[in-house]
């Protein structure tokens, strides 16, 4: 191509853009922002913080047994030790109970990927994957006085008080059901 | 590279988000996808290590939700969409935008490096390290959407491309 027709067209080029995509509007940072801290606390899934959990637990397992016989070698059985108290995740969401039908799958997992600590639990309404769990879920959580946030993408999330939910499906597996602190007055 | 704390980092992010989700918007042609992308770069971006290694926080962010969005391509197939999100405003429609149905003329990788070069304003170099391509075959491929374009516009000579620029 001529060198000059070449660079008149590219001048040309970088106008248009300029002009046309520097007219786009775009939301204040902060939504993009809130709405990637949410994606890292309500992170679907979640395999490797799941595999992180399951091999602390293993890890700790051994450990404690491998301690417990030890001792017993060394003084034999001795008096019942008294109870330590343990913090345990809750077994269910606080202010929300799953309809008839539907039961969590194993146990909830605990993370704090922010500053926020994030529990989350696995459903099954008899499907997996399940893509209707938010749609069945929805008059549940109305019923059970929680507010819309929004819903799209596989993922619908509730507020109640000071707490918001995150129902997330996908097409693996499981649904989950994310909790957390509300992050923002308007809800995420 | 001088190491930023959290507050720093995030006004980099801050002052060139816009300018990266509307060359995203640009390169992709879906706003919905373009900000889709640009969660999912400023998810990496948080992640312990990167800002270290970042020289142009945008140029970056580019590269990341470009990625980004090729591989959810495959996964959006298998999304229940429900509804829009409640919170979103009314988007205006793309499809009269000029500067876009020029791009879509385009192969996409000539759409990441046109958009690249002449808004993001990377130059041949830091596109190159950005994809990981040798310093000629992104001048070429800049050259050959260019010339593609004025293919299109001698052919349709007086027509929409020569009207549009």
């Amino acid at each position: 191509m001529d060198p000059e027709k070449h660079l008149a067209l590219e001048l040309a080029l970088e106008n248009r853009l300029r002009v046309d995509l520097d007219a786009l509007a775009v939301r204040p940072y902060a939504y993009y922002r809130e709405a990637a801290v949410r994606r890292i606390a309500a992170r679907p899934g979640a395999p490797f913080s799941f595999v992180r959990t399951g091999a602390t637990i293993v890890v700790a397992v051994v450990v404690a047994v491998a301690a417990a016989f030890a001792v017993l070698k060394v003084t034999g059985p001795g008096p019942a030790a008294s109870p330590t108290p343990t913090t345990s995740p809750a077994p269910t969401p606080a202010g929300f109970t799953l309809p008839p039908g539907c039961s969590y799958v194993g146990e909830p997992i605990v993370e704090q990927p922010v500053q926020t600590v994030v529990t989350t639990w696995y459903f099954n309404c008899g499907a997996a994957p399940d893509f209707q769990a938010i749609e069945r879920l929805t008059p549940v959580f109305a019923q059970q006085g929680w507010t819309l946030c929004s819903i799209g993408q596989g993922r619908g999330t509730w507020w109640k008080g000071t707490l918001q939910t995150t129902v997330g499906q996908s097409a693996e597996g499981n649904p989950v059901l994310t909790q957390l602190a509300r992050q923002s007055q308007d809800c995420p | 590279v001088e190491k930023l704390d959290d507050q720093e980092w995030d006004d980099a992010l801050e002052a060139c988000y816009a300018r990266v989700l509307r060359a995203l918007i640009g390169a992709c042609g879906s706003r919905e996808r373009a900000e889709d992308g640009l969660q999912d770069a400023l998810v990496a971006a948080w992640k312990p290590g990167v800002r270290e290694q970042v020289q142009r926080p945008d140029a970056w962010l580019y590269r990341v939700a470009l990625r980004a969005i090729r591989r959810a391509r495959w996964r959006l197939r298998f999304d229940v969409k429900l509804t829009e999100d409640v919170r979103h405003d009314p988007e205006p429609s793309l499809d009269k935008v000029v500067a876009l149905e020029l791009l879509r003329r385009l192969t996409p990788r000539q759409r990441e490096f046109v958009v690249a070069r002449y808004f993001l304003d990377l130059s041949y170099r830091e596109i190159a390290e950005h994809w990981a391509v040798s310093v000629s075959s992104a001048t070429s491929t800049v050259a050959q959407a260019i010339a593609r374009l004025r293919r299109d516009l001698e052919k349709e000579d007086d027509g929409w491309i020569r009207r549009s620029i």
